[in-house]
């Protein structure tokens, strides 16, 4: 560790990953040669060891040999053990050593020094034999790797419809020196991971095959809403723990559905008679037995959450269905909040899920023809009516509302005399908008009646548009007795508060389903996929799906005799993602199916063994079946002796006695847990480069741009040779496939260090705004971001400094966009030209990272930057070294604290190339927020002179003049996270000049990402 | 009558791997099998006696007085006196998440310190202690772990039944009654024993098979690096032969053990220090057998849940047990008191049916670390959470002392226990480095 660190400290970073690489690796030894050392020597390879082993070494050992031989050399450097023949990455050593001897910074000034001659005919004769050396072929001989557990899954999820999420199954992948999992020296092997991959493949076809005779039992039920809906609601008191918060038994109905299929079915009837000793009160023990008997101690309409929605009701029953307001996120801090979820939190919640199998929430919704609420000095001003005010007194609104023309109404209350604030309900045409109001305070002088009085002062409540015609009004409410008038006027088409409703009631809110599983303390619901925007004032069905497994079940016993216990949670939500006013969610109703068949046998059954019986099939059906299934799952023909193998196996299973069914079962579990099916290989027939061949090239560019395995159209090229031909068709391809997702989502979170956010922990005292969904959005901002930049193939500088940003409306919100983006939680560029934004550096999800959440770190960030951005990685910390304390609260600075870290020997050298890049990010606050510092403490200077006084200038710095080293790094680390290892030298060295043939072009992204594809390190094995 | 196992079977497998064997008497030599180290974590809900001050009774305080390497113990722990060398109270700590967390969660998270309050996607909650050692003990013994709670069952989340997680952080269903847990671990069932050997045969079966493939895989890969794949097939071949290792358990008879203290009628509506006694025989029994080396026992329920809630009330005491943790008045707190010297009394018994049975090493108890504790310290406060260690002195502890560890995480405090049990752990939940304390010296 030790030598490790001072040779770190020695040497650049460039060399050092190449050394560490050998020293820590024990299968590569010292000189990579080693393997090859029975092979006779070419005549070049003959002549560059000659020069090392004759001349150069012991020349070197002459003049280094006291520090560097031996067991304890210093820094980690032994000479006597370099390789016979410097190979690949030990070239950076053998630099290393000349230009340390160039430099004359070696042998050091205290030990005798050579003669400038001798030194002269070294340096020839080094070089001499490094040009040789660099230019020997480097053997190359495929390899196999495993693929990582994410990948397994997509390659399962893709070709045999599994949707259930095993990863966690299995034990997780180890993360490489640059961040990445798919790496073929971190991702190792070990007895438990060989286990968990055959476990998978077990479970997943024990789990898909089913008995195509065997009729599945089918759950299906809807939940429909309405003021007065029931005309049977159960008599019983409906409790549901403590705080209990339930919809009135009379505003719902749940019933059983038997939906039409194409197959028979047995509809699953859920239980309705229980028997409980405790938790129907409350949480209270009881220890008392009760019976109960009804579907609605089943199934509930549950909305507890977080109390306190700040303006209306988060909920309120209308005639035609049930409306919500968008769910704030709650801070969910026990103390500081409740922790019963969101402000409006609707759920179905239930006993009864299936325990397998996909499911199908269909949500029959609109959006409601709603009103603005008001704030209570938000009166209209005559300037921007349109027709006098009107004053209805409440003892004439039996009468109606007469409206003569279309438009857009203000409504305010008159009550004088109302005490505190209090809910008024108004229903139009049984409309309800509730809004909790103060007493008037007093009419503005304008708004006077045709009269030319002011009876009373009004109260603004809320702006509607309203057809002509005379409609139903009524006030309702604890503040409704105060109510002595009602005031309405038509507001001006042109003016700002017409404008103002128009964009409100335009706006069409995000439906969310989520599921998970009811408890007292935190959230368990998690989404159905994405949410869904209702655009339309008519009743529309909305589909959500998922597969059950993935959601948390509660897991309690059968006969647990807890009321509480075990109960699912279906949530239905209006998301909430700014907070501006919008219309409510109208909802009709809910139907749950599951599982949700649209086939008997299902798809996953279907891939792995046809939807025939197979029971009643033979032989010959049974080998195509299996060789059908190999070829699938190997994404490349099997051979007949591959195939041969596997019906072995199905014989074997036969002679012991087991079924057909039982028997392709064991054959099948061979298939997905043989290494063809879950390695990656690449098959080479000697040292010398070989392309590809076009089954592997397909894998290989599918496995780096989709994660997965690779779709018909590409195996279908290879069978017919034609996929080198295509390439650049095939990569566009595959670049606009929804599935290019989860090559960002991989990339991009391992490269940048996504992670660090999930872990996170930021100081909500000093940032409120940070709450969980926040994180969610921010973490999606840098994979949003890398996508917009590779769709656009804009210039590479983007990545660190541009005029774009791409934001969705929460993190608009959180940035102050001057644009607002409207599309929910969906991504969308914006042109901002903020200068402290724009890049990956503005971006406050990796900023905040880069911290503990109370204070920035200059030297994580520096660090990380170093690393990932411009490719210079600084060394690691020595061991020991004490960390600066986290969160410390005495009155030394960062800055000053930092000094005294640095100043110490030993520590100033590597943090040379950490902190000059940190400090000038200063300016983005612990939670990644842009801010004002005077540039005294933004203010470093680069390793290589250059002067930066702050966040913007290192930006700049970045785009412009180190704009070639940017596009490396993204280059350089998108190589290797595509052929899962290291370049090596000669890999490195083409991959540059094809990098650096794209300057004229600024590095286009997606020329870049096209460029790592056609390099060797890529095509060839 | 016993039949020793022919010792080529231990010599089977891979040389060089550790490959799991029965390591049992009943091999007729024990010498090679390295020696085992146990696991037992037991939980009390609802905290521990801390009396208010102005109540008088500070001699009833369950935490000793004063720190120091001499423990003076109280009325409420008095009954663990006579074994003063062999625990140790630990006082100070807390779980992170804890603080953050409905207090009524902390039995959930005892053993886990997952955030709760905030669970990520689709979890529940995280791995416990006691999973962690099953997964490195598994390989040595019968059972991966004995979960045991006073309610069968996994209770439900927030008011759990159950203080152990698996690897996915789902619950895992706990046994209460002492019949059962006996037929579970100590009967083996011929019908289940055959079928237990045609799931391990298939599996062996399957297992070669794949081994088979992947070597024809690998002579057609040729002249390619095949470094990954020898990886591959080295760690195949350790598969198969774990997978005969179970089989032989299959085999291997219990070694014989005097059943007669055992009183399997014993329930949790009976005596309450009956059902306890009984409960903790089965444990020491189970460690003598080596039928596992880990063990979670959840005594009682938090928040009232769960028969344990009358036990007081039937040891002639005047509340339940969560009436009498949320009680301020003096008698209140007495009384709670002295249910903290009932399970005192209850504890003490383990450790003396621990030095009393031997392995082939000696006493129990001297490879065993026994967890006891609560998540909270008086009911509702997730701070210095009431933890007691007891055994485990050839494991390197140094025992007879009260730690202060104010403000230390638990998680430091398991990745330490972790290390004892010589179980290579880098973290622990949200742990951030081993906790260092005397009792680790």
């Amino acid at each position: 560790m030790v030598l490790t660190f001072l040779l770190r400290r020695l040497l650049p970073p460039s060399v050092l990953l190449a050394f560490s690489y050998l020293l820590v690796s024990p299968e590569t030894g010292w000189g990579q040669d080693s393997k090859a050392s029975d092979k006779p020597l070419s005549a070049q390879e003959a002549e560059v060891a000659s020069v090392a082993q004759e001349v150069l070494i012991p020349q070197l050992i002459q003049w280094c040999g006291d520090c560097h031989q031996g067991d304890e050399p210093q820094s980690g450097i032994r000479i006597d053990r370099l390789g016979r023949i410097p190979r690949d990455r030990e070239i950076l050593l053998w630099e290393e050593f000349r230009n340390q001897i160039v430099q004359g910074k070696m042998p050091p000034e205290d030990a005798p020094q050579p003669e400038k001659q001798e030194i002269a005919e070294w340096l020839a004769k080094c070089d001499q034999m490094l040009h040789l050396a660099k230019s020997l072929p480097v053997p190359n001989r495929g390899g196999s790797r495993r693929m990582t557990v994410a990948q397994f899954q997509n390659t399962l999820r893709d070709l045999l419809d599994w949707q259930v999420d095993l990863t966690a199954r299995v034990p997780p992948d180890a993360i490489s020196r640059d961040g990445f999992t798919n790496h073929v020296e971190s991702m190792g092997m070990s007895p438990a991971v060989a286990e968990a991959y055959f476990d998978v493949a077990d479970h997943v076809v024990t789990n898909s095959l089913v008995d195509p005779l065997q009729p599945p039992a089918i759950q299906a039920f809807q939940m429909a809403f309405g003021r007065q809906i029931n005309p049977n609601p159960c008599p019983d008191a409906l409790v549901l723990g403590a705080n209990s918060l339930l919809l009135p038994n009379s505003d719902f109905v749940i019933t059983e559905d038997f939906p039409e299929k194409p197959f028979s079915y047995e509809p699953f009837r859920m239980q309705r008679k229980f028997r409980f000793i405790e938790g129907y009160v409350g949480n209270d023990t009881i220890r008392e037995w009760k019976e109960f008997d009804s579907i609605y101690h089943a199934v509930f309409a549950c909305m507890r959450g977080t109390p306190g929605y700040p303006v209306g009701l988060a909920y309120e029953s209308a005639p035609d269905g049930l409306l919500l307001r968008p769910a704030i996120p709650s801070p969910e801090i026990f103390g500081e909040s409740n922790t019963y979820g969101p402000m409006a939190n609707f759920k179905i919640s239930l006993r009864e899920l299936p325990t397998h199998g996909r499911f199908r929430v269909t949500v029959r919704a609109k959006k409601f023809e709603d009103a603005l609420l008001l704030a209570e000095t938000e009166f209209l001003p005559s300037s921007e009516a349109d027709s006098p005010l009107v004053v209805i007194p409440t003892e004439q609104l039996a009468n109606g509302l007469p409206i003569a023309h279309d438009g857009i109404y203000q409504l305010d209350v008159g009550a004088p005399k109302l005490e505190g604030r209090k809910e008024v309900r108004v229903l139009i045409d049984g409309r309800p908008f509730t809004h909790a109001i103060a007493a008037s305070k007093g009419a503005l002088e304008s708004d006077r009646t045709s009269d030319g009085q002011v009876p009373i002062a009004g109260t603004p409540m809320f702006r509607i548009r309203l057809p002509a015609g005379n409609h139903r009004i009524a006030i309702d409410g604890p503040g409704a007795a105060d109510v002595e008038a009602i005031y309405w006027r038509k507001i001006a088409p042109s003016s700002k508060p017409a404008k103002d409703f128009e964009a409100f009631e335009k706006y069409g809110p995000f439906v969310g389903v989520h599921v998970g599983l009811r408890r007292d303390c935190g959230s368990t619901l998690n989404p159905v996929g994405p949410a869904q925007r209702v655009e339309s004032t008519d009743w529309q069905d909305m589909v959500f799906e998922g597969s059950i497994e993935n959601f948390p079940s509660p897991d309690v016993e059968k006969d647990n005799v807890n009321y509480l216990a075990g109960i699912r949670e279906i949530g239905i939500r209006s998301e909430f993602y700014d907070g501006r006013p919008a219309p409510r969610l109208c909802i009709a109703k809910i139907s749950f199916e599951g599982p949700y068949l649209t086939q008997w046998p299902p798809p996953g059954h279907q891939q792995l063994a046809g939807s025939r019986s197979l029971e009643s099939i033979d032989q010959i059906e049974i080998r195509e079946l299996l060789g059908r299934l190999a070829t699938r799952m190997f994404r490349r023909p099997a051979t007949a002796d591959e195939i041969d193998h596997l019906l072995s196996v199905y014989q074997q299973a036969k002679l012991g006695g087991a079924t057909n069914g039982e028997a392709f079962r064991d054959a099948a579990t061979v298939v997905l847990a043989s290494p063809s099916a879950f390695f990656l290989h690449e098959a080479s027939g000697s040292d010398a480069a070989e392309s590809l061949s076009e089954w592997e090239l397909a894998s290989k560019l599918s496995y780096f741009l989709w994660n997965g395995p690779p779709d018909d159209p590409l195996l279908m090229l290879a069978d017919k040779g034609q996929l080198a031909k295509q390439l650049d068709q095939q990569i566009d391809r595959l670049l606009a496939d929804p599935r290019r997702d989860r090559f960002l989502q991989t990339f991009v979170r391992q490269w940048l260090q996504l992670e660090k956010l999930d872990l996170l922990s930021i100081d909500r005292k000093t940032f409120p705004e940070w709450t969980r969904d926040l994180k969610a959005n921010l973490r999606q901002e840098p994979i949003a971001w890398i996508g917009h930049l590779l769709d656009q193939n804009l210039p590479a500088s983007h990545l660190v400094d541009s005029p774009w940003v791409v934001a969705n409306e929460v993190t608009a919100a959180f940035y102050k966009l001057p644009q607002r983006p409207s599309g929910g939680p969906n991504f969308e560029p914006i042109l901002v030209d903020r200068s402290p934004l724009g890049g990956l550096l503005g971006q406050a999800g990796l900023m905040a990272a880069l911290g503990d959440g109370r204070q920035s770190n200059p030297i994580k960030r520096g660090a990380w930057l170093a690393r990932k951005l411009v490719d210079r990685p600084p060394d690691d910390p020595p061991p020991n070294v004490p960390k600066l304390p986290d969160g410390d609260i005495s009155k030394e600075t960062f800055l000053e604290k930092l000094d005294r870290h640095r100043n110490q020997p030993g520590c100033a050298a590597c943090h040379q190339k950490i902190d000059p890049w940190g400090i000038p990010l200063q300016n983005y606050n612990a939670s990644g927020v842009f801010v004002d510092l005077p540039s005294s403490e933004t203010t470093s200077q680069l390793a290589d002179g250059t002067k930066i006084i702050n966040a913007l200038e290192l930006k700049k710095h970045l785009a412009g003049e180190l704009a070639d080293q940017v596009a490396w790094s993204f280059a350089r680390h998108l190589a290797c996270y595509a052929i899962g290892r290291d370049l090596t030298y000669g890999e490195s060295t083409q991959l540059k000049m094809k990098v650096e043939t794209l300057a004229a072009e600024r590095y286009p992204m997606r020329g870049l990402l096209r460029a790592v594809i056609h390099s060797d390190a890529f095509m060839t094995k | 009558m016993v039949q020793p196992l022919p010792r080529r079977t231990m010599l089977r497998g891979l040389a060089g791997a550790a490959v799991a064997l029965p390591a049992l008497e009943a091999m007729g030599k024990v010498a090679e099998a390295s020696p085992a180290n146990r696991f037992c974590a037991i939980y009390t809900a609802n905290g521990m006696s801390l009396p208010n001050p102005k109540n008088g009774i500070d001699q009833w305080s369950w935490f000793p007085k004063e720190e120091g390497a001499r423990i003076q113990f109280t009325n409420s722990t008095e009954p663990l006196a006579k074994f003063a060398n062999h625990v140790t109270f630990l006082s100070g700590m807390h779980h992170e998440n804890g603080l953050l967390a409905d207090p009524h969660m902390c039995s959930d998270m005892w053993l886990t310190g997952a955030p709760l309050h905030d669970p990520a996607p689709g979890t529940f909650n995280s791995v416990s202690l006691d999973q962690v050692v099953a997964q490195q003990t598994k390989v040595h013994c019968r059972q991966p772990s004995l979960v045991l709670s006073i309610d069968a069952g996994v209770g439900f989340l927030s008011r759990t039944g159950t203080i152990s997680y698996n690897q996915e952080g789902k619950p895992i269903p706990a046994e209460s009654h002492p019949r059962r847990v006996f037929d579970r671990m100590f009967r083996s069932d011929p019908a289940n024993a055959d079928q237990e050997r045609k799931k391990l045969h298939r599996r062996m079966r399957l297992v070669d098979s794949v081994r088979e493939s992947a070597s024809d895989l690998k002579r057609q890969l040729g002249a390619s690096d095949l470094r990954r794949m020898d990886q591959y097939l080295t760690s195949i071949q350790e598969v198969e032969s774990r997978l005969e290792a179970s089989e032989r358990w299959l085999d291997v008879p219990l070694p014989p053990q005097d059943y007669s203290s055992l009183n399997l009628d014993a329930t949790p509506e009976g005596e309450p220090a009956d059902y306890y006694r009984n409960m903790f025989d089965l444990i020491a029994l189970a460690f003598q057998a080596d039928i596992t080396r880990s063990v979670a026992f959840m005594l009682n329920r938090e928040d009232g849940m769960g028969i344990s809630d009358t036990f007081p009330l039937r040891l002639g005491l005047s509340r339940t047990h969560h009436n009498l943790s949320h009680a301020e008045d003096p008698d209140g707190q007495l009384m709670f008191s002295k249910y903290d010297r009932f399970l005192s009394e209850q504890i003490a018994f383990l450790m003396q049916r621990l030095t009393e049975l031997k392995d082939a090493h000696g006493a129990l108890l001297d490879r065993t670390i026994v967890l006891y504790g609560s998540g909270c310290s008086t009911t509702h406060n997730p701070r210095n959470l009431p933890t007691l260690v007891a055994g485990g002195s050839q494991l390197g502890l140094r025992h007879g002392g009260h730690w202060r560890h104010d403000g230390a995480r638990m998680s430091n405090f398991y990745l330490r226990l972790l290390q004892a049990m010589g179980i290579h752990a880098e973290a622990f939940s949200d742990s951030t480095s081993p906790l260092s304390s005397p009792l680790f010296a």
